[in-house]
């Protein structure tokens, strides 16, 4: 089992730049995040309390920043959840429910891939029509996943946003 | 219009595709090779598929949808 190491930039009051002097360790906010970096990192810093943790081998967190809309269809009477970078759609009688199928959803498939051996995310865009539905949405809720997938471990964070059909 | 599960997993396991069964929860995987189509089925066999699931199935695989319909 691997050790567990605070966060050296808790400790020091850096801006995450010593991030990459934790063995083994890599900040979660690195990897398919654009413009991160000291100030994304200096973010967690501030959050406090995150931990890492380190294997004998290096073990890479990544973050995906996912978005789910979720919206009402009358004519099916169900409330459907869509994940925009992962096309991924689910439903469900409610609000709520809707929210956990569609964090339901994204693990299932993520755990599906890594059983096949493949990356845990297959990112393919919804078409444009489905993304519009996040303009002027409300953000209800945050769900953090976290799927082991070996060698890789990675965090998703699933940010679902409520949209309204018309 | 919606198809019963159970009719559209028999067409899609006779077209070559593997359907995953959940270990928990009501989302099963449809795959072939590297692509994957998760649905949820609330009541297993016995649930409808609603359009947009067929239409999202057909345009993920390239399948067509009037000609899937029609074996069903």
């Amino acid at each position: 089992m691997g050790e567990i190491y605070r966060d050296k930039g808790e400790e020091t009051g850096d801006t995450g730049e010593n991030y990459e002097n934790v063995v083994g360790a890599w900040p979660i906010e690195r990897g398919y995040e654009r413009g991160g970096g000291a100030t994304r990192a200096s973010r967690l810093v501030g959050s406090g309390g995150r931990r890492y943790t380190v294997g004998a081998m290096a073990t890479k967190r990544l973050k995906h920043t996912l978005h789910a809309v979720i919206y009402r269809s009358d004519a099916d009477r169900v409330w459907y959840a869509h994940c925009l970078e992962l096309d991924i759609l689910t439903h469900g009688g409610t609000q709520e429910e809707a929210v956990e199928m569609i964090t339901d959803a994204i693990e299932t498939m993520a755990q599906s891939n890594v059983r096949a051996g493949l990356p845990p995310l297959a990112f393919r865009s919804a078409p444009p029509e489905d993304w519009a539905r996040l303009d002027g949405a409300e953000d209800i809720a945050t769900r953090v996943l976290n799927i082991d997938a070996a060698p890789f471990s990675e965090e998703i964070t699933l940010e679902p946003t409520i949209a309204r059909a018309s | 219009m919606p198809v019963r599960a159970r009719d559209l997993i028999r067409e899609l396991g006779q077209l070559g595709f593997t359907i995953e069964e959940p270990s928990r929860g009501s989302h099963r995987i449809v795959r072939r090779e590297r692509l994957a189509f998760v649905r949820p089925l609330h009541n297993a066999l016995k649930s409808e598929v609603a359009d947009v699931y067929v239409r999202k199935l057909c345009r993920l695989f390239g399948l067509d949808e009037q000609a899937l319909r029609e074996k069903l």
